[in-house]
């Protein structure tokens, strides 16, 4: 599969664009969000069955997920169903059932991207989807990482050199 | 296994008849009736295919002693594809390729037959 370019990947507070809006700067990966408008998303990280089951029956396209392993044995047959391969032993960073679905989602867009994803609505409260962000940043240095936000800008990945926090006011200047 | 091609997204292998398997160029060579034989049988599982599948399908031409790949597009062709082996007359290998979109490669799986239908092990 040929990768993407720019990727945007959708966390778990309000995103406050509209999609149709966001999908201009990339394919959207997004968390499991039942309000948004499922025509504007291309992939969603999905754990629960019935979750899963919500999105291959939208219309008028079924939505690509990415689900755990298990529900991937079930589901194999399904095309718009997808799992991650195996994982690197050099991946830093332990799956497991607690793994927030950010840092999943964020783990999608990255083995679809090459050049850029971008965050919009990445709740970075807990200690834990932070360190993980930060990791997936710094192992991944010639990827670029654009966090939006409000005002005030966030500090927390000023020290990571190919992440940057972008208002959404100034979106504009990442087209 | 074969590469990835347009439309292939996954990848079963369909057994030659238990007397065809394992035989060497230098058999084949001799055995025309053999040689007859699976190339019918391939015929067959076109014609089925042409038949059954909604989606794209590629049967390979490659040699291989245990049997023949079948690449398809949709897995609800896959999944009819291996329930109908019975009915048919033919069967399939205990493995599926899945091509996964994440490292751009076809992933070996354990098909498993179960009450509550064909799942991966």
């Amino acid at each position: 599969m040929k990768k993407h370019n720019y990727i945007t990947v959708l966390g778990r507070n309000n995103v406050r664009m509209p999609l149709d809006e966001l999908h201009e700067y990339g394919l959207i990966v997004s968390v499991c969000n039942k309000h948004l408008d499922s025509q504007y998303l291309d992939y969603v990280w999905t754990r629960e069955e019935k979750d899963l089951l919500w999105f291959l029956q939208q219309r008028p396209s079924p939505v690509h997920c990415v689900t755990t392993p298990d529900l991937y044995k079930k589901y194999v047959f399904y095309d718009q169903v997808h799992s991650f391969p195996p994982i690197s032993p050099q991946f830093n960073l332990t799956l497991d059932v607690n793994t927030d679905e950010q840092t999943l989602a964020l783990l999608t867009a990255l083995g679809l991207t090459e050049k850029r994803i971008i965050l919009v609505g990445f709740d970075i409260s807990s200690p834990k989807v932070l360190k993980d962000l930060r990791s997936v940043i710094i192992l991944h240095p010639d990827m670029k990482f654009y966090f939006l936000c409000n005002p005030p800008k966030t500090k927390q990945l000023d020290y990571c050199s190919n992440a940057e926090c972008i208002l959404f006011k100034d979106i504009e200047k990442l087209k | 296994m074969m590469g990835k091609t347009t439309n292939t997204n996954y990848v079963i292998k369909v057994l030659w008849p238990p007397h065809c398997q394992n035989r060497g160029p230098k058999v084949l060579e001799e055995r025309a009736d053999i040689v007859k034989e699976m190339n019918g049988m391939r015929s067959k599982i076109e014609n089925f295919l042409k038949a059954s599948c909604s989606g794209h399908f590629k049967v390979s031409d490659e040699y291989d002693m245990k049997g023949f790949n079948v690449g398809f597009e949709q897995g609800p062709d896959v999944y009819n594809f291996v329930l109908e082996q019975a009915t048919i007359g033919y069967e399939v290998d205990r493995e599926i390729g899945r091509y996964n979109i994440f490292s751009d490669k076809y992933i070996k799986h354990k098909l498993l037959y179960t009450a509550k239908g064909i799942v991966i092990g």
